[in-house]
């Protein structure tokens, strides 16, 4: 018979010190400044792209960092994570590899304590973020209008199809609602 | 029509089967806990404290008859609003479509054969139950439910195992941690199942609901071999000495398709419940 | 009915034998992070939460090394 089971003092949540760097890096109040200096006297247009050009930049960044750090500071969630992707076929890894990465993307620079998962299965990959820092920010400072044009989305599409492609994961990223119309974002990968 | 799937379901998704839902299989693997709050103590996840709940109903078994079948109406009346697990049984060939959709699966002991048999299961070739969804990705945090470990297995490894006990005479029941989440799918039988026992012995209904299936016996298949009479959980069937057959109690049956997947004629199918008027409101 | 059984996982007879299914056993000692020693005495306890069901056919009573399992039923009515 086996030993009776003792677990070390093992965490099971993201290490406090890697949120923390994210968040001074990827702080979401310094990309909406940057984004609000930016526009300022832009016609419609040239603010579509210039939000494109700054939010897609920081969306990659943003990602390839928690992606970096999420490898640097593991937990043991992540560590039997593996070990279960490596006994039942590395063709596993999605969902839940990305959705970590994502997780800690979001949880780093967004006051939420949890990201909503709607679903996590070999097939698809759909998170939610109801109540959006990034989206708030853009309100306050360059107004309604301007936000509901949603320039932040192509930090975070941006971000998720990165992420897939830096794991080699063939994925078609899809945004299925939008917080002006729905009063969430949702962003969906599906698996190629 | 099934409460479950009226509330957790989506039409449009394997016909509105709950279980078969993706949504109810999905979970965050992380959360932020406020500086001060503490961790989980052992015993307060959804599991254990509807087993609580479920326990001091039980207790008025002794003191107070009539207050036991009021508390066990009550529960049933809620349906799923209560602090109660839902379970639902499910044939094989949906518990397969369960292995395939969620991730991890994962084999390990099962909490009820040990508390009413004391049968402990320590390996993979003893694990009779699945665990599913994320939780199982942080099962060291409570080796006293684990009992030291999990299997975990691919699809097609799953499904031989599902196989391997059906054929022993296990019912599948999928069951619910919390809300909709779905986190298992246990093997079960009469009577150190507390599920089916809750529900054949005392009436408890929402931690054993029936199945979307019913049996259905051809008469001109069956040999009267007796077969599934001893693979019914649920004193569903009979041997008929009139007819020389056996018989199949629609009203009893949990539609658990063991008979069905036993029967060496094929004189069994399942049909669906909600098809027969007598039994479409019969969960 | 009672049983103050403090080795039930040595043992375990009662919990096997009964036709009922009248008893259980549990961990009344846990710790984080640690596996409850079936070995240690007093760690597991048994328990007859089913005792409704019993039939009073004594199998548990005869079985039971340690003489822990008692059973009372009423006396029957004059
Ligand atoms: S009759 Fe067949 S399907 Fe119905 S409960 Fe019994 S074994 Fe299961
Ligand atoms: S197992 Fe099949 S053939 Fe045998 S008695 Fe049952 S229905 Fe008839
Ligand atoms: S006397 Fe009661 S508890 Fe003991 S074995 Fe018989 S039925 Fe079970």
């Amino acid at each position: 018979m086996k030993e009776i089971y003792e677990a070390k003092n093992y965490s099971y949540e993201l290490n406090p010190d890697m949120l923390k760097l994210l968040r001074e890096e990827f702080d979401v109040d310094k990309v909406t400044s940057k984004f609000t200096e930016a526009i300022k006297g832009k016609s419609a247009g040239e603010i579509e792209a210039e939000g494109k050009a700054i939010f897609e930049e920081y969306g990659r960044n943003w990602i390839r960092q928690s992606q970096k750090l999420g490898e640097e500071y593991p937990d043991r969630t992540y560590e039997v994570l593996l070990e279960a992707i490596d006994k039942t076929g590395g063709y596993l890894r999605f969902a839940l590899a990305p959705q970590r990465f994502l997780e800690i993307a979001y949880l780093s620079t967004q006051e939420i304590s949890i990201l909503p998962i709607i679903e996590n299965n070999v097939n698809r990959l759909v998170y939610r973020m109801v109540d959006c820092d990034t989206y708030k920010n853009l309100k306050e400072k360059c107004g309604e209008e301007v936000a509901n044009l949603l320039p932040c989305r192509h930090a975070c599409l941006t971000a998720c199809e990165t992420l897939h492609r830096d794991l080699g994961i063939d994925a078609l990223v899809q945004m299925e609602a939008q917080i002006p119309k729905d009063g969430y974002c949702q962003f969906a990968a599906r698996r190629a | 029509m099934c409460w479950v799937c009226e509330a957790y379901g989506d039409p449009e998704v394997e016909n509105g089967r709950w279980y078969l839902n993706p949504k109810n299989h999905s979970r965050n693997m992380y959360k932020i806990k406020k500086p001060d709050q503490k961790a989980a103590a052992y015993g307060s996840d959804p599991e254990a404290q509807s087993g609580r709940n479920i326990g001091e109903i039980m207790q008025f078994r002794f003191t107070d008859p009539d207050k036991f079948n009021q508390l066990i109406k009550e529960a049933n009346a809620m349906k799923g609003s209560g602090p109660f697990q839902i379970g639902q049984v499910i044939p094989i060939q949906e518990a397969y479509k369960v292995v395939e959709m969620s991730y991890p699966v994962a084999s390990m002991s099962c909490i009820c054969r040990i508390h009413n048999r004391a049968q402990e299961e320590r390996n993979e070739h003893e694990y009779s139950c699945t665990g599913l969804g994320v939780g199982m990705l942080k099962w060291e945090r409570w080796p006293e439910r684990y009992k030291g470990g999990v299997n975990f297995m691919a699809p097609d490894e799953a499904k031989e195992w599902l196989v391997k006990w059906n054929k022993k005479g296990m019912v599948h029941i999928i069951m619910t941690f919390g809300g909709s989440y779905v986190g298992g799918v246990c093997n079960c039988d009469y009577p150190d199942c507390g599920m089916i026992r809750n529900r054949v012995d005392y009436g408890i209904e929402t931690g054993c609901l029936k199945s979307h299936w019913v049996a259905k016996i051809d008469y001109d298949l069956c040999t009267g071999c007796g077969v599934c009479v001893q693979r019914c959980q649920f004193g569903a069937i009979k041997f008929e000495v009139t007819l020389d057959k056996t018989n199949i109690d629609q009203l009893k049956c949990f539609g658990c398709g063991l008979c069905e997947t036993g029967c060496p004629t094929n004189a069994i199918e399942l049909i669906d419940r909600e098809s027969l008027p007598g039994l479409r409101e019969v969960w | 009915m009672t049983a103050p059984c403090t080795v039930p996982f040595d043992c375990k007879k009662c919990l096997q034998a009964c036709p009922q299914a009248v008893f259980l056993v549990t961990a009344v000692k846990v710790e984080r992070g640690k596996e409850t020693d079936p070995k240690e005495p007093g760690a597991y306890r048994l328990f007859a939460p089913h005792r409704d069901k019993c039939t009073g056919c004594n199998d548990c009573i005869e079985l039971c090394p340690e003489d822990a399992i008692t059973i009372n039923f009423p006396p029957l009515e004059a």
